[in-house]
């Protein structure tokens, strides 16, 4: 069966560096952190009170989440920002024809949360029954159906709840739909939101730090989370070519594995890790050597970074070494299931601009640290091709690999 | 590319342990539905539910680690550990290489609850960090895959009660592409006074009605379901090489979702464009599944008209089921349960019949929605959400 080429033609974003992606990369490459206490919320009972939010002159405009069709939940409006700059982007839309079959793969894992929350609570307090319109935004599926009726997406959609891999996943999964001829085009990427309930959860265990995310620091002491979200238009390559759209990146390949270790820890000697990546490559048919620059997941928690350095030691041998590397979670914290979207983002950006952002707080020191970390400023290196790696609870991984737009036939150049 | 077969199935619902026992009580008539607890407010004097009774979790669990998952863990485990029994497969040395992709609508609202109480009852310091991972939707998935050793790929679909299709159909493309020979793909769903609570809020009215009425045009009552299935997928290669018997093959697959035309048209023309799809023919259909669960919501709506297209307009023999008839709306439970029953029904070449048909059913569905022998070696399997989302999935028997 002949696979279909895959590119990016469109990005999106709302970070906590605000709306957009210029905010977004700019901010990146000057090694800015939108890490602050956490306003939302009142974080005070918790031994971390840090996160990343999105800025609140975006969260609470109300005009703007109007302009948005009004969803009534956090995550999609922050996916239909996201989504609305990436169809710009890619000049389509903003809504497709029936005929288009457009697809859609988003991934969330906090998606929901906090109107299952309110839920929650008034059923414990038994309060008033929950409105319908809470009970059908406290659904995970809630932010899939937005997004589809939004933009009248008819082809084949679907949300994919794999922990802190999962829109790393949804990119890979709509990368399929279009490789294999389900669809032409698709919506890839995911929301998520900073709720109590999961800062509160990563707090009990001691996965939150009270300073600042140094991942791959001999100090870090975790992480903090963020929210935002992060939109992808992927196409053939043939749909792109026939309408003269731009090009930003190829998706070349992904990868999936379980640890099969432990539910919350990730294994102690990344071999799962270590298959999620090597499965990558080989589905973007590049040897280990090809790879120049990893968006890392880089939690900044003492042991998952401990054991992403040991999977990419195991796949990469000593040429890790020249690997350039960073890791997103110190300037936008950790932004859950949209972390693998907002860090694809960031790397397809790195492709196409040939500059890699310093990662904010890091002495980059760890015991074993084998990658060449990026800290300070930004470095400017011809990249060919890129791997983001996600990792989660369930013991889940994924990994894409994107190839730098050559402008070719030929996938590599 | 290779051919994909179904070669395990594993149940744990409201009937009891594995397909067979569905098939035997819906044959039987035996809906399994229970009276709604009193205790978890019941909406009206004849609301039922399908809950499942005891299982067997010691099986693979000690004492020890049963006191640290949750019930939907527990029961997701238990139905795949049935489904590799069933397809006698020991994944041992090919843990690499067997995926596990889950579904679920709605399993983790439980745990949810459970972990954020403190923090809804103003004493966040009281969190137990135990609990937490339990609200991860992927998290029955990932102990599927620590219980077993599978640390092929892995995945959680959420979209709703199509992540059941969902999933089958992309664990069916890893194991056609040859990423994987093997993959072990399900979904569950649970019940508990808060999931009930939510579930009579996001039925709405459909939880009122005096009884369930499938492939009519009247309202009818829901009965929320719990219950987990699993299936064992393998490439047609490495299950003839073990003389695995497989109860089907699997086709191909569609998926969309419909915009602003007529669906029960659009329903029908994906069934009718599907079978040439995949090199089939839609008058070699025998059953066609659909995910209809009782009521009048849109998608089933569509459903009965289409079935009625079909029934008026395809000359063949191919019975209607609607399994949530006997085992209740389980969302991706019982969206996995239509394929593996599909799939048991093509092999012993016999469908239960649909139960509680509404009065105003047509006459044409009514005289299909009956059971009995199968006439013919393929099978639709139809889902479809309130939203217009569809996904369909073609299997064959006669396999191996």
């Amino acid at each position: 069966m002949r696979k279909r080429r895959v590119v990016a033609t469109g990005l999106g974003t709302v970070s906590p560096f605000g709306l957009g992606i210029e905010a977004y990369w700019n901010a990146l490459l000057r090694g800015e952190s939108a890490v602050r206490p956490i306003e939302r919320f009142d974080a005070g009972a918790y031994r971390s009170r840090l996160g990343a939010e999105v800025p609140r002159s975006i969260y609470d405009d109300e005009a703007l989440r109007k302009a948005c069709g009004g969803p009534a939940e956090d995550s999609a409006f922050f996916m239909a920002l996201a989504a609305d700059e990436a169809l710009r982007d890619a000049r389509v839309g903003p809504t497709f024809t029936d005929a288009d079959r457009a697809g859609c793969v988003l991934g969330t894992l906090c998606a929901s949360a906090r109107e299952m929350m309110m839920i929650g609570r008034a059923y414990l307090e038994t309060g008033p029954a929950p409105s319908a319109e809470l009970i059908d935004s406290a659904r995970p599926g809630y932010q899939l159906q937005f997004v589809a009726d939004r933009y009248n997406l008819t082809g084949p959609t679907s949300l994919v709840s794999t922990a802190c891999a999962s829109s790393t996943d949804a990119l890979g999964y709509a990368f399929d739909l279009i490789q294999l001829g389900e669809c032409d085009r698709a919506l890839a990427g995911g929301g998520d939101v900073l709720v109590e309930s999961i800062h509160g959860g990563f707090n009990s265990m001691f996965a939150l730090t009270t300073e600042a995310p140094r991942p791959f620091d001999r100090d870090r002491d975790g992480f903090c989370i963020g929210e935002g979200a992060g939109a992808v238009y992927l196409e053939s390559l043939d749909s792109a070519r026939a309408r003269g759209a731009g090009i930003y990146a190829e998706i070349l390949g992904y990868g999936l594995s379980n640890t099969a270790h432990h539910l919350t820890a990730t294994s102690e000697d990344g071999a799962g890790e270590a298959l999620a990546i090597r499965r990558a490559l080989d589905a973007a048919e590049i040897s280990p050597d090809s790879i120049d620059y990893i968006n890392t997941h880089g939690t900044a928690t003492r042991y998952n970074d401990a054991t992403e350095i040991r999977a990419v030691q195991a796949v990469f041998g000593s040429r890790s070494s020249a690997i350039l590397a960073n890791s997103n979670k110190s300037a936008i914290g950790h932004c859950m299931g949209a972390a693998g979207a907002l860090e694809a983002l960031s790397t397809i950006l790195v492709l196409k601009n040939g500059a890699v952002p310093p990662t904010p707080f890091t002495r980059g020191n760890a015991d074993g640290m084998n990658m060449d970390m990026v800290r300070g400023v930004a470095r400017r290196r011809d990249i060919r091709h890129a791997l983001s790696q996600s990792f989660g609870f369930g013991g889940a991984c994924s990994c894409i690999v994107l190839g730098r737009w050559n402008g070719l036939d030929a996938k590599h150049d | 590319m290779t051919d994909v077969w179904i070669t395990g199935l594993g149940v744990v619902g409201p009937h009891g342990l594995g397909i067979d026992a569905v098939l035997e009580a819906a044959s039987a008539g035996k809906t399994a539905f229970t009276k709604w607890p009193e205790s978890h407010a019941p909406p009206n004097a004849s609301a039922s539910v399908g809950a499942v009774g005891s299982f067997p979790k010691e099986k693979y669990f000690s004492e020890r680690q049963l006191r640290q998952i949750d019930r939907v863990m527990a029961m997701s485990a238990c139905a795949a550990g049935l489904a590799l029994e069933d397809a006698a497969l020991d994944v041992g040395a090919e843990g690499d290489r067997t995926a596990t992709f889950f579904a679920t609508s709605r399993a983790e609202r439980t745990s949810m609850l459970r972990f954020t109480q403190p923090i809804l009852e103003g004493k966040p310091r009281q969190l137990n960090p135990a609990n937490f991972p339990w609200m991860a939707r992927n998290i029955a998935c990932g102990q599927i895959a620590v219980r077993f050793g599978l640390r092929g790929p892995s995945t959680t679909l959420a979209s709703g009660s199509l992540a059941a299709l969902e999933a089958v159909s992309r664990a069916y493309d890893f194991v056609r592409l040859g990423r994987v020979p093997i993959a072990v793909v399900g979904g569950a769903e649970i019940l508990s006074k808060f999931a009930l609570h939510m579930l009579r809020h996001d039925y709405g009215d459909d939880c009122f009605h005096s009884e369930p009425s499938f492939f009519g045009l009247r309202p009818g009552r829901l009965v929320p379901s719990e219950g987990a299935c699993m299936l064992v997928l393998e490439s047609a290669e490495h299950a003839r090489a073990r003389k695995a018997a497989p109860y089907a093959r699997i086709d191909g697959w569609d998926a969309g979702r419909f915009g602003r035309g007529a669906w029960d048209e659009g329903l029908y023309g994906v069934w009718s464009r599907i079978p040439s799809k995949v090199g089939g023919a839609r008058e070699r259909i025998a059953l066609l599944s659909v995910s209809s669960g009782g009521s009048d919501r849109a998608h089933e709506r569509a459903e009965t008209g289409a079935l009625q297209r079909w029934a008026d307009g395809v000359p063949s023999a191919a019975r209607f089921c609607a399994p949530r008839s006997f085992a209740g709306e389980g969302e991706c439970w019982t969206g996995l349960l239509q394929v593996a029953l599909a799939a048991a029904a093509l092999r012993a070449r016999r469908v239960p019949p649909t139960w509680h048909l509404a009065e105003d059913a047509a006459e044409a569905v009514r005289a299909r929605a009956g059971g009995g022998s199968l006439d013919g070696a393929s099978a639709l399997i139809s889902g479809m959400e309130k939203n217009g989302r569809y996904s369909v999935l073609h299997l064959s028997g006669g396999v191996g």
